[in-house]
């Protein structure tokens, strides 16, 4: 995908990010996407700029005993496409932003 | 259930989402595999967890994870093409990185792949422009050239009245043109320079659809005699003579003593006359012939179909409107009908089968270089045989062994085909530089996108087929087998491989070889053809007389031109000068309709006998060299006051009066001196092409000479050939000044020797012979090469054994006889295989030759003890160094 066209999918992948899920899992969730168009279109959106790709921190997980998780970042330039994109695809504004937005998980 | 996989049936069945993943993970590139199922398999947790926390791990949810786990797998597929990036640049890196560190090897074998990709790239090129490539012109198969077919003359002359009906009464065509070459004088805007011009009529440029670069073309109706005298000219003339300036619209140039104007300069890329400089309307011809309904003045004609117009439709249509005039008009039109070519067809004649011979053949040559890359491959991987074996000892699969040769050999062949390019570039454009007139259509020879799209896709295939063989080499368990000899292996499946590589270059050189020795021998049996004249010191020129010669009284005319010809024939050097009119063997054409006397008046010209017709002076037999068979030849009493007299030909004779004796004999020749007399008959000369073959194929054979003196009077030019006593330029440079002295004005021009229009006659077959030759040598030399790459390594590889050899009581010449028998066999094989081949294919090149059949027992024989001598040659170097190989030294290794 080319910088500045941004597929449906994607643009629904970047606003749930935006809206604060972070998670690949939280993300299928708010957006009703399946998960194999999801990650895909996460690892797409990281090509090309728009999402950086972190994992959470050890202690965290620890905590949870569970492993650690990746989350999803918007980057200056997703921004900027998601703005883009939401005046091209006016459903997006509907979409809600996670309740609260939850603490941002510490890097790993 | 065994211990081992209990943890594992338990996952399965208590998390069947985490297995999954497991499972899918296999297919993720390696590289990525670990990051990958860390994010699904903790976000599955996750998920786990949370539906653990709230009691809601029942089992739809656990089907729900189980479901989500699936679309891993379309994750998974998305990453696949990872796969190949990192692995195509780790294996292009490491490729590189091996070819730098053997730079001889490396460079030898560039070199090689860019002589053969380049030549083919070259030679592609050539094809592209001249046959693949439309013609320069807006909807280039609209247009068609016309001419006029007589009974035996298939392409013929259309006189002018009858094209102005053709264009009046067609309905196919939506415009037509007709034109005809000439040549002037021009004056002004620098120095007299005789150019070639051409008639046109008024729609020539816009039929083909030619904008100017500057001003216009002719409008309609300026072809009409009585316009305004306006002329166009070429790019290049405007170059020369007017320093490519603005302003050169307006001004004038003086052609043959008048004036005209020059309203228009053609763009530089019109190529269709490329030695044309200058185009005048029709009309400003003085020809009264122009009226005359049969008189054929060399006008063709070119036309644009309607479109949606097949040709078979124009044809119909063409052949209609000839019935007609010939109902309307019998005398001149009976037995006439209309002939259309396709332009391109015209332009392009029969080089077409030409280039595609030899472009077989260049594709031979990089085949060979192809083989011999193979071969020197295949060497080498013997030396990376430990390497190889240790790689695929730690992981690497056979296929990627395989794959990072053949990158290897795509990189060498990239390489080659990049270099190649830029040799083709140069190669083809010095060879034009050298041969223009080689091929038509030169112009349009360049590289292009078709080119460069041919030269990848040989470059591509050439590094398959390189690196083919040393590829499937790679076998998994000889690789195992390796590390435990120590990796010194002989590999007797190798040696198969390369000695069937090497049999199939020598067959390859072979048939190459046989197709070049053919070719040359048909040359030399073109060139021993006996032409009826001697070609040796005579030179032929043309005289472009003073204008008031057009408008002197033809008595003053005749005079002036006997004494030019006395003149010339009295420059020191000059053995005999002849001035010659109508036809000239080997250059042009001219015929005169004809009966015999005593037999009616045929009732039209399509009735009438047709010959060529040479008007000559009475040395021309001495100047030319043609012997005189029975009666006389002209002598100076023979002039426009004596009785009318010709001679004849051999082929005449035979033709017209078998069996008996021409001379007194008479012929009406339809003017109005009334009947000629036979008074000689002189041998017969070769008029259309030394090729005895094409040669025959024209009906009109039949010559006939008049005097010179007897016709022509007012002429703007003349033609002379001279017999000199030695070619040089100081006897060219006397005719000049005697010239000039006749008259200032006169200009002398197109001088050739007879020597170079019988060697031009034959640039057809030179020029393919030539390139063959070429392709043929390379093709030895570098099968040589391969063969003695071969034995000499193999050589190498059985030092040992032949060190023990002579350690048990071999001579050196049992050795020299083993390595050279090997040698021999491998050379055997080619030349059966290379015989059988050149049996089947040189049947392609029988158009081309001439005295020699395409399957010469002499030649193919010849050709092959070439071979297997050249292969001997190559063979005695390793051969002596095996025969030398220091027994004590084998022993303490082995």
């Amino acid at each position: 995908m080319g910088k500045g066209y941004l597929s449906f999918s994607a643009a629904a992948v970047l606003q749930a990010v935006a809206n604060g899920y972070l998670y690949g899992f939280d993300i299928i969730d708010a957006t009703g996407l399946p998960g194999g168009t999801v990650y895909p279109a996460l690892r797409r959106l990281e090509e090309a700029g728009y999402l950086v790709s972190r994992w959470e921190k050890h202690t965290i997980a620890r905590e949870a005993a569970r492993p650690i998780r990746k989350y999803y970042e918007m980057t200056r330039a997703g921004e900027d496409a998601l703005g883009e994109a939401v005046k091209r695809y006016r459903m997006l504004e509907r979409t809600e932003p996670k309740g609260e937005r939850a603490p941002k998980p510490n890097e790993a | 259930m065994s211990r081992a996989m209990r943890p594992i049936v338990e996952r399965l069945v208590r998390q069947p989402h985490l297995w999954l993943i497991g499972f899918i993970g296999l297919i993720v590139p390696r590289r990525l595999r670990g990051d990958w199922r860390r994010e699904w398999e903790s976000e599955l947790r996750h998920r786990e967890l949370m539906l653990a926390e709230w009691d809601r791990l029942d089992g739809r949810h656990k089907l729900e994870l189980l479901r989500r786990s699936t679309g891993a797998f379309l994750d998974a597929l998305w990453l696949q093409p990872r796969r190949w990036e990192d692995a195509m640049i780790q294996d292009v890196r490491f490729g590189i990185r091996m070819l730098a560190k053997h730079p001889g090897f490396t460079v030898a074998v560039v070199l090689m792949l860019a002589l053969g990709i380049g030549a083919n790239a070259a030679l592609f090129s050539a094809v592209n422009g001249v046959l693949l490539e439309p013609l320069p012109f807006p909807q280039p198969d609209q247009l068609m050239t016309l001419h006029q077919s007589k009974p035996n003359f298939a392409t013929g002359a259309i006189p002018y009245p009858n094209f102005l009906d053709w264009r009046r009464e067609n309905r196919t065509f939506s415009a037509m043109a007709i034109s005809r070459g000439s040549s002037f004088s021009l004056l002004g805007a620098g120095e007299a320079e005789r150019v070639d011009g051409r008639w046109v009529s008024a729609e020539f440029f816009s039929v083909l659809g030619v904008e100017p670069a500057l001003g216009r073309t002719f409008a309609s109706g300026e072809d009409a005699p009585g316009a305004g005298p306006v002329a166009v000219i070429s790019a290049g003339l405007w170059q020369r003579r007017f320093g490519a300036s603005g302003d050169v619209i307006g001004r004038s140039v003086t052609l043959d003593d008048k004036s005209y104007t020059i309203v228009g300069v053609l763009p530089a890329s019109f190529g269709l006359y490329p030695t044309t400089d200058v185009y005048v309307p029709i009309g400003q011809w003085n020809n009264p012939a122009l009226e005359n309904r049969q008189a054929a003045l060399g006008l063709h004609g070119i036309g644009r179909l309607r479109p949606g117009v097949t040709r078979a439709q124009a044809q119909a249509d063409l052949d209609g409107v000839m019935q007609r005039l010939a109902a309307a008009y019998p005398d001149a039109n009976r037995g006439n009908g209309a002939a259309i070519v396709p332009l391109k067809e015209l332009m392009v004649g029969d080089v077409g089968l030409t280039l595609w011979l030899l472009l077989g053949a260049v594709g031979f040559v990089l085949l060979i270089a192809c083989v011999n890359v193979s071969n020197l491959l295949l060497a080498r991987s013997t030396g990376r045989t430990r390497e190889f074996a240790i790689r695929a000892a730690v992981g690497a699969g056979r296929w990627r062994l395989m794959r990072q040769l053949l990158t290897e050999s795509l990189l060498l062949s990239c390489a080659g085909g990049g270099l190649g390019l830029l040799l083709a570039w140069w190669g083809t454009r010095a060879a034009l530089g050298v041969l223009p007139t080689a091929l038509p259509r030169a112009g349009e020879i360049g590289l292009d996108g078709r080119v460069v799209l041919f030269t990848v896709i040989v470059s591509l295939l050439t590094g398959i087929v390189a690196g083919l063989a040393p590829a499937l080499r790679i076998r998994a368990e000889r690789l195992a087998e390796t590390i435990k000899e120590g990796g010194r292996g002989a590999g007797g499946g190798r040696h198969r491989a390369q000695g069937i590589l090497v049999a199939v270059e020598m067959a390859l050189a072979l048939v190459l070889l046989i197709g070049a020795g053919l070719m040359i021998r048909s040359l030399s049996a073109l060139w021993r053809v006996d032409p009826g004249f001697r070609p040796e010191n005579v030179v032929t020129f043309g005289i472009g007389l003073a204008p008031d010669m057009q408008s002197a009284t033809p008595e003053a005319a005749r005079a002036s031109l006997r004494d030019l010809s006395d003149r010339l024939s009295a420059v020191p050097g000059v053995r005999a000068a002849s001035f010659s009119d109508g036809a000239a063997p080997l250059q042009s054409e001219d015929d005169v309709f004809f009966w015999i006397d005593g037999q009616p008046k045929p009732a039209s010209t399509s009735e009438m006998h047709m010959a060529l017709v040479y008007r000559v002076e009475p040395d021309y037999l001495t100047a030319m060299g043609i012997p005189l068979e029975r009666g006389r030849f002209f002598t100076r009493d023979d002039d426009e006051r004596s009785r009318p007299v010709v001679v004849v030909d051999t082929a005449f004779a035979d033709q017209y009066f078998p069996g008996a004796d021409p001379i007194g004999r008479r012929v009406d020749l339809g003017d109005d001196r009334g009947a000629y007399e036979i008074v000689g008959v002189v041998g017969h000369v070769t008029q259309w092409s030394l090729n005895r073959t094409e040669d025959g194929r024209e009906s009109l054979q039949a010559q006939l000479y008049e005097p010179y003196r007897q016709v022509v009077a007012n002429t703007p030019g003349v033609g002379v050939v001279v017999r000199t006593d030695g070619i040089g330029p100081a006897v060219m440079d006397s005719i000049r000044r005697v010239v000039r002295e006749h008259d200032g004005r006169n200009v002398v021009f197109g001088t050739e020797t007879m020597a170079q229009i019988m060697e031009d006659s034959l640039a057809a077959n030179s020029f393919s012979m030539l390139l063959l030759e070429a392709f043929a040598a390379v093709a030895l030399l570098l099968a040589s090469v391969g063969l003695y790459g071969v034995v000499s390594y193999l050589v190498g590889q059985r030092a040992d054994e032949f060190g023990i050899r002579f350690a048990l009581g071999a001579q050196r010449r049992d050795v020299l006889r083993l390595v050279l028998g090997e040698g021999l066999r491998m050379t055997a094989g080619g030349v059966a295989l290379g015989l059988v081949a050149a049996f089947a294919l040189t049947r392609l090149l029988d158009s081309l030759l001439y005295g020699v059949s395409a399957t010469d027992p002499a030649t193919f024989a010849l050709i092959a003890v070439l071979l297997v001598v050249v292969a001997l040659l190559a063979c005695w170097i390793p051969a002596r160094r095996a025969a030398t190989v220091d027994p004590m030294t084998a022993l303490r290794r082995g």
